[in-house]
């Protein structure tokens, strides 16, 4: 089920109704609920991966609650790697078995000989590197004593399949949520009013801002044999602003639906686009996968307290296996490996935290030297963006290669209120920049009919300027 | 468990339940204006066709009982499906007109045989083999009367246009709930500029209008595929400043500026002729007689084109033609201006769609070339429908 689904605009209330006024004050009948909702809402697409989710969680729960038990050393390592391998089995079977298949028979041609196994004919189960990730960060916890099981399986599922956050993150810590499906939850109208405006801003962002740069920068890069520099260079601009605002636009949207069942979700994305540097771009997208990826992997590989040819390689290594999560595809790990090349200058050279967040009173106007940051890391990440979405390496570099060569070719009619509309959400999101989403408002901001005002306008915007509707990205990941 | 004493939790619940409707209340307090505005909205784009409603079962009355106007005002996105649509539901024809909206002129009453027209469907010369590919053969006509227009050989307006999608014409977009939303700022702001007026959708109608367009201004789709101009043509005539393209000064300025179908080019786009070779070898398997139709600008436009030194590739675009026609037994008609026709600029509906009365000169010029259409029409009796027209515009009753 999509959030910008008629049948989500139905599923929503339905669940908000029967959570808080069918369930009364039973947390316990609305984890069933809520864990019967999600069930239903995942298996919208594919039921027959219902199964697969609901394995995998339990596989979780069991291993968690025996490490937690045993005081066996050997025997709780048997237990985490027995946990790892399933999950990651899983995961590599549905994600990447194809992709491995496919370079292997590519390697094979290229030395001669015929190819070694025909692909599998497989579905990749949606969300299925989110969940993944999710219930193994459960299991490694319990096994570092950092974290408590529950013995709620109920609590433990509705934990792991909570809709909002389920097929497309933020990617949640058991350390963090699941506590909140083990104690009452208590109505808080100013949160779910919040939530409201913050998934009302998700929408706005997948559904005007995404979708309507979506269709022009797939034209830009399926044409990109024939088209001149600027329509390339446009069509990554906007392919740029429309993976974060598909993206972010998810994670708004998920924030906003938690807030309003009385959960609060982590926040995942903080205005990656106005980072100073590489590094504070890094520390504001993708937040929850950004910290599992140092919590579980850099930091076991030693983190950067060791030699600096070690922390060399540890960052490669993050900055490769988080290329890979996103897809099976050589241009994930490419713009992976991209990303970990603007990193690194930064963290050899011991400054990679000299940026400080925004405070949420930041002046309107950004100073010369900060506006210069801002847009050299804007034009490095559009361009390891070009990685991301070509179809391939080759791909890439040919897009990249027309636009440093300057070639002329065939341009791209880019509608003047597509320009309108970027401009003016870049413009909010600046002005809130400060805060966790544009349309978060202070208690000494606007008053209540100018803030009814601006959500008039977001709505009428929706309407007016949505654009045609396309899943989500990171729907494939 | 929560440590509080239970009469705490009741007083916590309560407090809950009342912040709860407290919610409820201003939600629904916030919801009240977007409601007032979307539901006179909603209640015209449903009752008049426009969207939130299937089109298919309009389209098999409107086939069935040969009555029905079907003009939308925003969701032309039906059309291509339509058409297609109502060639699955019909016996197959002896004559089918395929193209853009420069085919759709020609009408059932200037056949003696079947003949239907697809117009609207078709923005590129690859589309034409694709609309086709979707056409089972036991819905094959004898022969296909195609619109070539000029631009589809435009370099740049192909580009522009990008590839077309088969889903364009196999997937129904008319109950789409999205675009129906969509329109809701729209239709609130015509209802209170007055351009959409209640009385017309409260009259009783003889022609089953469908769609905004064809409710408010009689503009829309007959039962024979061709197209009615409704209230433009009176406008017209009426020689109406507010009639769309004006003394043609959209047409101007568009070619003046090299902009939408009339984009600077040199040269025919290579890729577009052989779309159209492949296309004529195609039907010349499926014996399926091609009559393609090059049709003429109103005559202002024509002298602007040739004046304007940057639309070469039209003077190119007929000898390149006749070489892809020659050598094969389709035929090609490069018609000459409206006025060697023996029209004037009156019989344009606008820069470049002739009215019924110049498509019928057209026709009746092919005939008189010796097109195979004579074995389909009555040209004694489309002359005297000719003199007997009773305006510039129009032939037939609407």
């Amino acid at each position: 089920m999509l959030f910008n689904s008629f049948e989500f605009a139905v599923f929503l209330p339905v669940m908000f109704f029967t959570c808080w006024f069918a369930c009364g004050r039973s947390w316990q009948l609305q984890n069933l609920v809520l864990l019967a909702g999600s069930l239903v809402f995942y298996g919208w697409w594919d039921p027959r991966f219902l199964a697969l989710i609901l394995f995998s969680a339990t596989l979780d729960f069991t291993v968690s609650n025996l490490i937690h038990t045993s005081e066996n050393a050997l025997a709780r390592k048997a237990l985490l790697s027995c946990s790892l391998l399933i999950n990651f089995g899983i995961l590599a079977v549905f994600k990447y078995c194809n992709f491995f298949i496919g370079s292997l028979n590519d390697a094979l041609a290229l030395a001669g000989f015929s190819p070694a196994a025909a692909r599998l004919d497989l579905v990749l189960p949606v969300g299925i590197s989110f969940y993944t990730f999710q219930t193994v960060s459960a299991s490694i916890d319990v096994y570092r004593r950092q974290l408590q099981p529950t013995r709620n399986l109920i609590a433990w599922l509705a934990f792991i399949t909570f809709f909002p956050q389920l097929v497309a993150g933020p990617i949640e810590r058991a350390g963090h949520l699941l506590p909140q499906f083990l104690v009452s939850r208590r109505f808080s109208m100013p949160a779910a009013v919040d939530g409201c405006r913050q998934a009302l801003w998700g929408l706005f962002k997948k559904i005007v801002i995404a979708d309507n740069c979506a269709a022009l920068a797939n034209h830009a890069f399926e044409h990109s044999n024939h088209a001149s520099a600027i329509t390339l260079l446009a069509g990554i601009f906007l392919f740029t602003i429309q993976i974060y605002c598909d993206f972010s636009g998810y994670s708004d949207i998920a924030v906003g639906v938690a807030r309003l069942f009385g959960f609060s979700l982590m926040q995942n994305f903080a205005f990656p686009y106005f980072s100073r540097d590489i590094a504070e771009f890094w520390r504001r997208w993708h937040i929850s996968l950004s910290t599992w990826f140092r919590d579980y992997l850099y930091l076991p590989l030693g983190g950067s307290r060791c030699s600096k040819p070690r922390m060399i390689r540890n960052t490669i290594v993050v900055f490769l296996v988080s290329g890979l999560w996103h897809g099976a595809n050589w241009t994930f790990p490419a713009w992976g490996l991209i990303n970990a090349l603007w990193f690194l200058p930064l963290q050899l050279s011991a400054s990679p935290r000299r940026f400080q967040p925004f405070p949420p009173n930041a002046p309107v106007l950004p100073q010369p030297r900060e506006a210069l940051h801002i847009a050299a890391t804007f034009l490095i990440t559009m361009l390891s963006w070009t990685f991301f979405r070509a179809n391939s390496v080759t791909h890439a570099i040919q897009i990249l290669s027309r636009v440093f060569t300057l070639q002329s070719g065939s341009g791209l009619s880019v509608p003047t209120h597509v320009w309108i509309l970027v401009a003016a959400f870049l413009a909010a999101e600046w002005i809130q920049r400060g805060r966790t989403h544009a349309l978060e408002f202070s208690a000494s901001g606007p008053p209540r009919w100018a803030r009814w005002l601006i959500c008039y306008t977001v709505i009428f915007l929706l309407l007016k300027y949505g654009g045609e509707q396309q899943d989500f990205i990171y729907f494939q990941f | 468990m929560s440590p509080l004493p239970h009469n705490q939790q009741i007083d916590t619940h309560t407090s809950n339940r009342r912040e709860l409707e407290l919610f409820l209340l201003k939600l629904m307090l916030f919801a009240l204006p977007l409601l007032l505005a979307a539901v006179p909205s909603c209640t015209i784009l449903a009752c008049t066709g426009e969207a939130f409603r299937d089109l298919e079962p309009t389209l098999q009355q409107s086939l069935k009982y040969n009555r029905g106007l079907i003009g939308y005002a925003w969701n032309e996105q039906n059309y291509p499906w339509m058409k297609r649509q109502a060639l699955l539901l019909m016996p197959p024809q002896d004559v089918l007109a395929i193209g853009s909206s420069r085919v759709l002129q020609f009408r059932r009453e200037m056949f003696v045989c079947p003949f239907w027209n697809a117009g609207y469907t078709i923005l590129t010369t690859a589309d034409f083999q694709t609309f086709l590919s979707l056409i089972p053969t036991d819905r094959h006509p004898k022969t296909l009367l195609i619109a070539l227009d000029q631009w589809m050989f435009n370099s740049a307006w192909i580009a522009e246009s990008g590839n077309t999608s088969p889903e364009r014409w196999t997937q129904n977009p008319s109950y789409n709930l999205r675009t129906g939303l969509r329109l809701l700022p729209d239709v609130c702001t015509d209802l209170a500029r007055g351009r959409i007026g209640l009385m017309p959708l409260l009259q009783q109608r003889p022609d089953n209008p469908w769609g905004l367009n064809a409710w408010q201004n009689a503009k829309g789709f007959r039962p024979d595929g061709s197209f009615a101009y409704g209230r433009q043509i009176q406008q017209r005539l009426a020689n109406d400043p507010q009639t769309p393209d004006f003394q043609f000064a959209g047409t101007l300025r568009r070619i003046a500026s090299g902009s939408d179908r009339f984009q600077f080019g040199k040269t025919p786009d290579i890729a577009a002729l052989n779309s159209l070779q492949s296309l004529l070898q195609n039907c010349s398997e499926l014996k399926i007689h091609v009559i393609a139709v090059l049709p003429p600008f109103a005559d202002p436009v024509s002298r602007a084109l040739q004046k304007s030194g940057r639309h070469q590739y039209l003077d190119q675009l007929p000898v390149a033609l006749q070489q892809i026609f020659s050598g094969t037994s389709h035929e090609l008609h490069c018609l000459p201006s409206l006025a060697s026709l023996g029209a004037d600029d009156t019989e344009a509906v606008d820069g470049f769609h002739s009215g019924e009365k110049a498509t019928l000169r057209q026709l009746l010029h092919m005939l008189q070339q010796g097109s195979r259409l004579n074995e389909c029409c009555n040209s004694e009796q489309l002359g005297r429908d000719l003199a007997a027209a009773p305006n510039p515009l129009e032939v037939y009753p609407r």
